[in-house]
Formats: C-alpha cells, sequence, structure tokens
C-alpha cells in the first residue's frame, strides 16, 4: 500500500516536470508576427511566411547562426529593424535568389533534403517580398 | 650554354610572341554623358576618389590600361576581368538602373566592400591606391547607404 502511495507521487511529479516542460517552450516560442521596433512599420512577417523562413531559411540566416557568410547577407531577426532602403534591397535579393532556386544552398538540401522549398512555398514567399517591396517603395 | 637548353628558351620565346597574336578581347571605353553615377546621385569628393581608385578601372567606362594590360597572357586576364566586372556593375551606365536595381546594387557595393570581396587581390597587388584601409571602406558604406535612403524619399 505505501509503495504505491509512492509510485503515484513519483507519477504525479514526473507529470509535473513534463508540463512545466511543454509550458516553457510554448513560452519560448517567439512570437509569430514580428513588427518593426520603431518607426516604420509596413514590413510585416505573417506567420505563414514566418513558417517558411523557420522551416528553410532561420537555420543560418540569424544572429546566433555560426554561418558568417549567411549572416552577413542577411538577419531574419533583424530585418523588421532595418532602415526602409536596406529592407527593399534584402526583400528583392530574397525574391531574386528565390526565383533562381539559389537558396536554400544545393550542398545543404544534400544533407537535409527535407528543408527545401516547395514550389508553394517559393511562390508565397516571393509574393510576400515583392509587395512588401512594392509597400516600402511607395511609402 | 647547353643545345638543350638554348632550343627550350628558343620555344618559350617564340610561344611568347606567338600568343600576342592572339586577340585579347579588351573593351573600349564608351562613356555616355549624363548616365554616370555623379550625374545622377550626390557623390562627394572623397568618395569619388576612393570609387575612382579601387573600383573604376573595372567598373566603368573610364578604365586604365596600363602597359602590361597589352601584353599576353596579363592581357586576358585584365580583358575578361573588365567584361565580368561591367556585366556586373558599370558606374558609367548607373543611369539606364531601375529605382529597385539600384537600392540593390548600393546593398551589394556595401556587402562586397565590408566584407573585403572587393577589389579583387589581383588588381590591388598592381594597384595600391586600391587597397582600401577599414575606414575607407566605412566611407563606402556610409555612402552607399545614405544614397540608398535618399533614393526612397
Amino acid at each position: 500500500m505505501k509503495t504505491s502511495k509512492k509510485r503515484i507521487i513519483q507519477w504525479l511529479i514526473v507529470c509535473l516536470g513534463v508540463f512545466v516542460v511543454i509550458t516553457s517552450f510554448t513560452l519560448i516560442k517567439p512570437n509569430t508576427t514580428v513588427k518593426a521596433p520603431s518607426g516604420d512599420d509596413t514590413l510585416v512577417i505573417p506567420e505563414e511566411i514566418n513558417n517558411i523562413f523557420d522551416k528553410s531559411c532561420f537555420g543560418c540566416h540569424n544572429s546566433d547562426s555560426k554561418n558568417e557568410k549567411a549572416k552577413e547577407k542577411l538577419l531574419i531577426n533583424k530585418l523588421t529593424g532595418l532602415s526602409k532602403s536596406k529592407q527593399v534591397a534584402k526583400l528583392d535579393k530574397i525574391s531574386e535568389i528565390i526565383e533562381n532556386n539559389e537558396m536554400p544552398p544545393e550542398k545543404f538540401l544534400a544533407r537535409y533534403p527535407d528543408k527545401a522549398l516547395t514550389q508553394a512555398e517559393a511562390k508565397k514567399l516571393r509574393e510576400w517580398a515583392d509587395s512588401m517591396s512594392e509597400a516600402l517603395l511607395k511609402k | 650554354m647547353k643545345k638543350r637548353t638554348k632550343f627550350i628558351l628558343a620555344i618559350v620565346a617564340g610561344a611568347a610572341i606567338l600568343i600576342q597574336l592572339i586577340p585579347s578581347g579588351r573593351p573600349s571605353n564608351n562613356p555616355v554623358s549624363g548616365k554616370d553615377i555623379a550625374s545622377s546621385v550626390e557623390v562627394p569628393a572623397s568618395v569619388y576618389t576612393l570609387l575612382k581608385n579601387a573600383c573604376f578601372d573595372c567598373h566603368s567606362q573610364s578604365s586604365r590600361f596600363p602597359w602590361y594590360s597589352y601584353v599576353a597572357p596579363v592581357s586576358w586576364l585584365v580583358a575578361s576581368d573588365i567584361n565580368k566586372a561591367r556585366e556586373q556593375l558599370d558606374f558609367s551606365y548607373w543611369g539606364d538602373l531601375s529605382l529597385k536595381d539600384k537600392i540593390k546594387m548600393l546593398d551589394d557595393i556595401s556587402e562586397e566592400v565590408s566584407e573585403k570581396e572587393m577589389p579583387l587581390e589581383s588588381y590591388k597587388l598592381m594597384h595600391p591606391s586600391a587597397r582600401l584601409t577599414d575606414e575607407e571602406c566605412e566611407i563606402i558604406v556610409e555612402w552607399t547607404e545614405s544614397v540608398s535612403e535618399k533614393l526612397m524619399e
């Protein structure tokens, strides 16, 4: 009888632990719609686009990445904080590079084939980049 | 001198002379007034000097050709470098670019210069004034950003 009570308490502790871990993960999950910190808020990254970035781009193009070359070209987490002209340049380059199938790089895809952009994802990403760039240029 | 050495030298010399007959494809300079970078955007004198010393020999229609650029095989390298460079960016035809392309190009320039990918090592070897210091790179980067911001207005 005593041992079964202990068992129940142990299980409860394990469940509580799992619960805490899960909730902390949801807390860490970044806000899906990122907006510019101040001033211009034309550039928005909707959840759908953010998911595509997450899957195929963010691994290298973020401030904590070890890929220096990728970091110099584009930091997705810093995109909304850039000046308007830099945003236009980066958006146009994203669109161009996706159009030419240059990213993600072939070597990377050979190792992680599931990170490839589907045609639909590539199209969505380009449409988003083009429309954002247009909106910024019109302002 | 041994007969054999003489023979080899003669062959090398003959080949060196013969390759001069192969056309290098060296491009000519064809500037068009009003289309160059300085006539469409503000280029301060300090920036213009840097661009002239470090970029214009390949990325414009004002390429200077030193004597060795007429001698094969260097002439081939010079010709191919300039042709490739002008295809990417020609400061003399800046006015032909669309607004978007100008903004993209300015970002490219800033990246290439700050990552020290341009000017090319082979060019810097023969052109000491093209060896940009960190401060000079920064001047170019800041200029590209200010021009780009102005284009957005």
